[in-house]
């Protein structure tokens, strides 16, 4: 079984605090096709947070200059954690905590994530169904490159910020 | 197919067969948007369309699709 390779972002808020997240790809991929996976996720989770995403790593650096509307805003606060539980296709539970969500996104007078708010349904398509890249369709999975194929639940949490690194 | 299943296929044909998704919640009234994802959802279940999210080219961002299967 292969372990599959994971892309690790940074979100910083305004407050200068920082919190991480990581999403795992299979393996089989070019480093371009994956610098446009890490690149194209950047601008999934820019759309949906408050905080900045200051940096993606894989084994190297990816290139976020190209995110003009990846500011931090003065709401934002990595402590906002979006947690979304996602499913893969055989059934098993992957956990992505994503610091620094936009409270925009979450649903009035509940902590879920709205769904069916545009930027967060391009983030769970692309987490469910993959992205387009040169390499060909390159889809989100578990650490065991099993394919995620559908979103358990999507909720505002608040918890301390932590790095991974 | 269910009714609400139908109006996303129509407007899916009204829009030559690929739409955002901004598109389609203009396209559907208060509560039935609230339910677009999982229909959305049981639609590419079926084969009838399918969620397209790409790299733009030279760092343009990414673009989400709805695009109908065959068109």
């Amino acid at each position: 079984m292969a372990i599959a390779p994971q892309i690790i972002y940074t979100v910083i808020d305004d407050s200068g605090e920082r919190g991480t997240t990581s999403i795992n790809m299979p393996t089989g991929f070019t480093l371009a096709g994956f610098q446009q996976f890490a690149a194209s996720f950047a601008t999934l989770l820019d759309a949906i947070l408050g905080g900045k995403v200051e940096s993606a790593e894989i084994c190297f650096g990816v290139d976020l200059t190209t995110l003009t509307s990846n500011v931090a805003l003065s709401t934002s606060d990595v402590e906002e954690i979006g947690a979304f539980v996602f499913r893969t296709s055989e059934n098993q539970p992957v956990h992505v905590n994503i610091p620094g969500l936009d409270e925009l996104v979450v649903a009035s007078g509940s902590d879920d994530i709205d769904q069916v708010n545009a930027n967060v349904a391009a983030f769970l398509a692309a987490m469910e169904t993959g992205v387009n890249t040169v390499g060909g369709l390159c889809s989100p999975c578990d650490v065991g490159e099993v394919d995620i194929v559908t979103t358990e639940s999507a909720r505002e949490r608040f918890r301390a910020s932590g790095s991974r690194r | 197919m269910d009714k609400l299943q139908e109006k996303i296929v129509n407007l899916l044909d009204a829009h030559n067969g690929s739409m955002t998704w901004q598109q389609m919640i203009e396209g559907l009234e208060y509560p039935e948007r609230q339910f677009a994802l999982q229909h959305v959802r049981a639609l590419e279940a079926q084969g009838v369309l399918k969620r397209n999210v790409s790299v733009l080219p030279d760092g343009g961002g990414t673009s989400f699709t709805l695009d109908k299967v065959g068109a």
